[in-house]
């Protein structure tokens, strides 16, 4: 680290919310220059001068204030916990448990894992579907893939991503059922189903799986696999170069979930159709590639106007 | 110890001594937390009397597998930033001007017999100029800098409780920090 960056990290460094490597990084440059030794000595007086502000009390009658003021709502909440309101609460609880769950998976789930999932769901409803060969259209499924980044993944991060509803009341609105946000995720999940369905129709993925199955001739598909591969690490590169540019990680990430989705499974729906190395398949994952993002980032761009404005904002602070 | 989020179960189903407990645990420190941000004594008092009250509102809505402490300061940072919008249009008076010297600490009511008047005086002028430093932030650095100095939260924990990405609770404490350290020259 220089001494520039070395500076710009000191106020996390102090506060001990550098990672090991960075700290290490920052312990040695310390060692071994004056100037920035002496901006950390100064962070950390700074941080120490700010504890002499110590905490003031309140008036002897706050207490009984908020235990009167508590007391109404309490016999109301005990109220409410006859039968009927409590299989309500308990819905709405299980219904909030099953969104913060989804949300913490997406938190902490790398977008890559995450994606799997996605795939790994989306295969098991294709191989459930058996449908007679038709002929297939690309442009349905560039469409497919472009629809999945831009709609439905865009509709499922603003549904899971806990936005406050836009009449801005000043309380846990995170937890609140949000009834429009189940509303945007269910339409989003039926149309996402549907589609499904219709991709799986003009694929033919009985047909698939019975090739792969039958031909020993592995080899065949390794190029296409390492296309796919190769794919995924430019998406990964530009998304990291673009989460640098714009530091509203969530919804970049929320579209790198779109973008892995047509950058591997729509080859691999392709390699289920011909089953060969083809030199235009290969532009047309190009194509689906450089249409996803553009598409995946508009997508978001339009849903979030709010939250990416903020982040601008906050940049030029 | 029964956890915060276990307290705030029982008192979905209206226990008195449930919320009585919540609030012996965080009440000084969410009072102090708004009364930092506002300025004004009163004022504090009445926000952390609402932000009680609208635990005991939405506790129906809390979820155990959220943690309580970041879901109430979201609660008491919203109605902070409420309060600091409608005093803004109000164009009301400085805050200092609200403070006036009345900011008196546990050590001021209980003095040290041990500390001279002098070293008070000192005392007493270094907290006038920390109060003044940090309400001359901007609203969101401030919000920052007094949860993570004064109630010693982590960068994630203030992410959470504001409801913004966690780059841009560090780029607000880095601005902060370098504001105050200008602010705060004579002192160091
Ligand atoms: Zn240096």
């Amino acid at each position: 680290m220089d001494c520039k960056n070395v500076q710009a990290n000191l106020s996390d460094f102090v506060l001990a919310e550098l990672n090991e490597t960075d700290t290490l990084d920052i312990v040695r440059h310390l060692a071994s220059c004056r100037a920035c030794a002496l901006e950390e000595s100064e962070t950390r007086k700074l941080t120490y001068l700010l504890g002499a502000w110590d905490a003031v009390e309140w008036r002897a009658d706050l207490t009984r204030r908020i235990q009167t003021a508590a007391a109404q709502y309490l016999s109301l909440l005990g109220q409410n916990t006859s039968p009927a309101d409590a299989e309500d609460i308990s819905w709405r609880d299980r219904w909030n448990s099953l969104i913060e769950a989804v949300r913490n998976a997406q938190r902490r789930c790398a977008p890559v894992t995450y994606s799997m999932l996605v795939a790994a769901i989306v295969g098991m409803l294709l191989v459930l579907l058996k449908q007679p060969r038709q002929p297939v259209d690309p442009t349905l499924v560039f469409l497919a893939g472009i629809w999945w980044a831009t709609v439905a993944n865009g509709l499922f991060r603003l549904a899971l991503s806990g936005e406050e509803p836009t009449n801005g009341a000043a309380d846990g609105n995170k937890t609140k059922v949000d009834l429009r946000a189940t509303t945007i995720a269910g339409t989003a999940a039926a149309t996402a189903v549907a589609a499904m369905f219709i991709g799986a129709n003009l694929l033919n993925v009985v047909e698939f799986v019975q090739q792969i199955t039958k031909n020993t001739q592995v080899g065949n598909y390794v190029p296409v696999i390492c296309f796919s591969a190769a794919s995924l690490v430019v998406v990964a590169l530009s998304i990291s170069a673009l989460e640098k540019m714009m530091p509203h990680r969530g919804r970049i990430s929320g579209t790198l979930v779109g973008l892995i989705y047509s950058s591997v499974i729509v080859p691999l729906l392709y390699l289920a159709n011909e089953c060969r190395l083809d030199p235009v398949l290969g532009l047309c994952t190009l194509g689906t590639i450089a249409g996803a993002v553009v598409g995946g980032l508009l997508g978001d761009t339009f849903l979030n106007t709010k939250t990416i404005s903020r982040a601008w904002r906050e940049m030029e602070l | 110890m029964v956890s915060d989020e276990r307290l705030m179960e029982r008192v979905k189903s209206g226990d008195a001594e449930a919320f009585d407990a919540l609030w012996q645990r965080h009440g000084k420190a969410i009072f102090n937390f708004i009364y930092r941000f506002v300025g004004d004594r009163q004022e504090a008092e009445d926000l952390t009397q609402e932000t009680f009250v609208r635990v005991l509102q939405n506790a129906p809505s809390f979820n155990s597998h959220q943690r309580w402490t970041t879901w109430v300061y979201h609660i008491a940072t919203n109605l902070c930033i409420d309060t600091h919008r409608k005093a803004q249009h109000r164009q009301a008076v400085s805050l200092d001007e609200c403070l006036g010297e009345d900011d008196q600490t546990l050590g001021d009511i209980l003095p040290d017999p041990q500390a001279n008047t002098e070293e008070m005086a000192q005392q007493r002028a270094l907290r006038r100029d920390i109060r003044r430093a940090i309400r001359a932030l901007p609203m969101e650095q401030r919000m920052v800098v007094l949860l993570s100095q004064y109630q010693g939260m982590t960068y994630q924990e203030i992410a959470e409780v504001m409801g913004c990405p966690l780059g841009t609770v560090k780029s607000r404490m880095h601005h902060a920090l370098k504001a105050l350290r200008a602010a705060l020259k004579e002192w160091m």
